[in-house]
């Protein structure tokens, strides 16, 4: 080959060769990825090297074995060492590193109790973290991130976590079950553990719970004509169903007429919308096994839309007589659902009280389709403490006059009606036995049809963990927060500080520039 | 050692009288204290709704970003000027080391960029006045270390892209490229976790300073970009040294 093509030839496959690798370097940090392009781009390189080398191999060889190769080959050698040294040393702090935490919250270190329990772990923890790379997740990521990283720290080794993008692999989305982007499920062998919420208390929580994995027990009563925890209908407590058991709780059903006694393994019973009225051995059952400590959730609808009739309710009448919670014979019509929904009958839950049960549910309404009024009366049960849960907005009422129901003439009457806010719900806890009680006016809401209304399966769910005592598990030592706050800056110190930053300190700078210009044009 | 001292103590006055420095430094603090008073209006606002305070993060977030791109413009110059006017060839003659010139050079400009940081300390500074009882020293004590820690191996990166080439430009734009590979490597998205996923991992810069930035000192972050910085420094020297035999 002539001389001069050669050349060309070198040039073309030299420079060939750098543009693509440093097009393999920009696609690799921008894509991530190691695709067909990545494969070209890094090909073309190691051709065009070779073409280099094969044109005029006489070159190359001056060039590995001169005087510059010698010394080159020296530096690489001494190069390589020192960069075996930094490898072997940042391994080492890797592995063995301490940390400082500086915060004065002590934000960013573990409580004690964590530690205590991480040091517990009978075997390697993994905890499985679930987000997509969406923009709406990523500053919970980084959170998740971070909270991971102290658990491994402190974990001593039987801690470890990974991140997986369900839309990337969907097997393992699948296989723990997870149904929300930016979950995270605790792995210990084959048990698993689904967190609730990406905090500290959470998470230790959920390590507890898998270490413990005996059953935790939910009996759905049966033979009342309640609806069933199986089967796909709008009418039955499936989606609730299997939200629990995604949460390692079993569900089961209870007839209690039939058995005729509160299972042992029973951590709670829920009374999901009779509609025949109990009979008053099953009520005395219940009321010795709540005495015991036993913990019920108790879900009764209006009248009307049952099939009590005139007959006596002795769930209703007991809770009012024993436990100081009444169920009002009354509907709930709502100003917020009918002009919402057009539906009023359909009663919003539009303030909550302070409690572990809401303490999630901060914004979200919840919403009860044709519900009784559910009041708390202190001087009645007074062994159990009471909060009325939930409550409507001020222009509700609780409508006893049933025909006006049925004539769509409703109005509110003075004297009969019950005046609004209207509490929908009541919590009870007895603190010497332990006992805890949820009653809701009604079973609608749990239903499949209403499940997914905005707070709806937040609040049954958080009910029934609150009741199974779930949220007992671990008690970690609150740390002492500093409270700080904003002081509002005047108008005139917003415009000191706008003049400061924007016009004095860079103009200092100027000026100072300026005048070690004009010095040194001065010196000559 | 003394001639470290001297080479770095030339450097460090020659950047007051270079009007570069003066330009960046202008810039540089002009943005910050225009991303300054932003955050404080949107903080403002959003204390009305909750109680809330804003932390040091708010200064130090855009000052990192800032920090990535000043760099490559404040040290450009360091031995690619010396190059290029051919007072390199002096300096090679003198009874200095390689090492100690590069040093030097480093220390030079990591002065400079201390004296820059320590001028935005006002708005820290600031930032306590408006906050009550005052912002979280912990988080500043840590950030700014984190920062100086940072600053200290992108200036090394930079004399070190600075001995390679005689073009300020070329080297203002390669050391600029490398920091930014340096700020976005990642492991591939498909990756599975094996030996090469943790070390792309492990040389992401940012990430090992998130622990800074939340108030946490991590000997691991520490010891990365000691690292990086000695690294960076010693294949400058190599750099040096090979061009002697040119």
């Amino acid at each position: 080959m002539e001389t001069n093509t050669r050349r060309i030839f070198r040039w073309t496959a030299i420079i060939v060769s750098i543009v693509a690798l440093v097009v393999t370097f920009v696609l690799y940090t921008l894509q991530h990825q190691w695709n067909l392009y990545l494969q070209i781009s890094l090909g073309l390189f190691v051709i065009g090297l070779a073409v280099y080398v094969v044109l005029d191999p006489d070159e190359i060889r001056k060039l590995l074995t001169g005087r510059q190769a010698r010394y080159g080959s020296n530096a690489l050698i001494i190069t390589l060492a020192f960069l075996g040294i930094l490898v072997v040393v940042n391994y080492l702090a890797y592995k063995n590193t301490k940390r400082w935490d500086l915060t004065a919250d002590q934000s960013n270190t573990l409580a004690k109790e964590t530690v205590d329990v991480l040091k517990s772990l009978p075997g390697k923890v993994v905890a499985k973290a679930f987000f997509t790379s969406d923009s709406s997740v990523a500053s919970s990521k980084d959170s998740a991130k971070s909270l991971l990283d102290q658990y491994v720290y402190d974990g001593n080794g039987k801690f470890q976590y990974q991140f997986i993008d369900p839309n990337k692999d969907p097997v393992a989305a699948q296989q723990a079950g997870i149904n929300k982007d930016g979950s995270i499920v605790l792995f210990l062998g084959d048990a698993k553990q689904p967190v609730s919420s990406i905090t500290e208390s959470d998470l230790t929580g959920a390590m507890v719970r898998l270490m413990n994995p005996g059953a935790h027990v939910i009996y759905f009563l049966t033979g009342h004509g309640e609806y069933a925890i199986e089967g796909a209908t709008d009418q039955s407590y499936t989606q609730l169903a299997n939200a629990l058991e995604s949460k390692n709780y079993k569900v089961l059903a209870l007839n209690l007429l039939a058995t005729n006694q509160i299972p042992d393994d029973a951590s709670v019973i829920v009374i999901a919308g009779p509609k025949k009225p109990l009979a008053e051995a099953e009520v005395s059952l219940l009321d010795g096994y709540i005495k015991k400590g036993g913990s019920v959730v108790v879900m009764e609808d209006p009248a009307f839309e049952t099939q009590f009739g005139d007959s006596p309710d002795p769930l209703a009448a007991d809770l009012a007589t024993t436990y100081g919670i009444n169920l009002g014979n009354n509907v709930v019509v709502d100003a917020y659902g009918n002009q919402a929904f057009q539906n009023y009958l359909f009663a919003i839950g539009y303030k909550y009280a302070s409690h572990a049960i809401t303490q999630k549910l901060s914004t979200m309404v919840t919403g009860f389709q044709s519900a009784r009024s559910v009041t708390a009366d202190s001087t009645v049960g007074s062994d159990y403490s009471k909060t009325q849960l939930i409550l409507t907005v001020d222009q509700s009422w609780g409508e006893t006059d049933m025909s006006s129901i049925q004539n769509n003439t409703v109005k509110y009457d003075q004297g009969t009606d019950m005046a609004g806010p209207i509490s929908l719900a009541v919590v009870a806890q007895n603190s010497s036995t332990k006992a805890r009680l949820v009653v809701f006016g009604d079973s609608d809401f749990a239903t499949n049809a209403y499940y997914g209304f905005y707070g709806n399966s937040d609040i049954i769910v958080n009910s029934i963990d609150w009741a199974a005592k779930e949220e007992n598990l671990i008690n970690l030592t609150a740390k002492t927060t500093v409270n700080r706050s904003l002081v509002q800056p005047k108008a005139y110190t917003m415009g000191l500080i706008l003049l400061g930053s924007l016009v004095i300190l860079p103009g200092i700078i100027l000026v100072s520039g300026v005048g070690s210009w004009i010095a040194r044009r001065r010196q000559g | 050692m003394r001639n470290v001292w001297i080479i770095a103590r030339r450097e460090y006055k020659l950047f007051f009288i270079s009007p570069i420095a003066y330009v960046v430094a202008f810039f540089f603090m002009i943005l910050l204290g225009w991303f300054f008073y932003s955050a404080l209006r949107d903080a403002i606002i959003q204390s009305t709704y909750q109680a809330y305070a804003p932390t040091v993060q708010i200064i130090i977030s855009p000052l990192v970003t800032l920090l990535l791109f000043v760099m490559p413009a404040i040290t450009m110059r360091s031995i690619a000027e010396e190059m290029r006017m051919g007072t390199m060839e002096l300096l090679l003659t003198a009874p200095v080391k390689d090492w100690e010139l590069v040093v030097g050079k480093w220390l030079g400009a990591f002065l400079f960029m201390l004296t820059l940081l320590a001028v935005t300390m006002i708005f820290p500074l600031v930032l306590n006045f408006l906050v009550n009882p005052g912002i979280d020293q912990g988080i500043f004590l840590s950030g700014y270390l984190g920062l100086v820690l940072m600053v200290a191996s992108l200036v090394a990166i930079g004399v070190f892209i600075s001995s390679l080439f005689n073009s300020q430009v070329v080297v203002f734009l390669l050391s600029l490229a490398i920091v930014l590979v340096f700020w976005l490597v990642r492991p591939a998205s498909s990756s599975t976790g094996g030996l090469g996923t943790q070390i792309l991992t492990y040389m992401n810069f940012i990430d090992h300073y998130m622990n800074f930035y939340q108030g946490t000192i991590d000997l691991s972050d520490i010891v990365y970009y000691l690292s990086l910085t000695s690294l960076a420094l010693f294949l400058g020297t190599i750099s040096v040294e090979i061009r002697r035999w040119r």
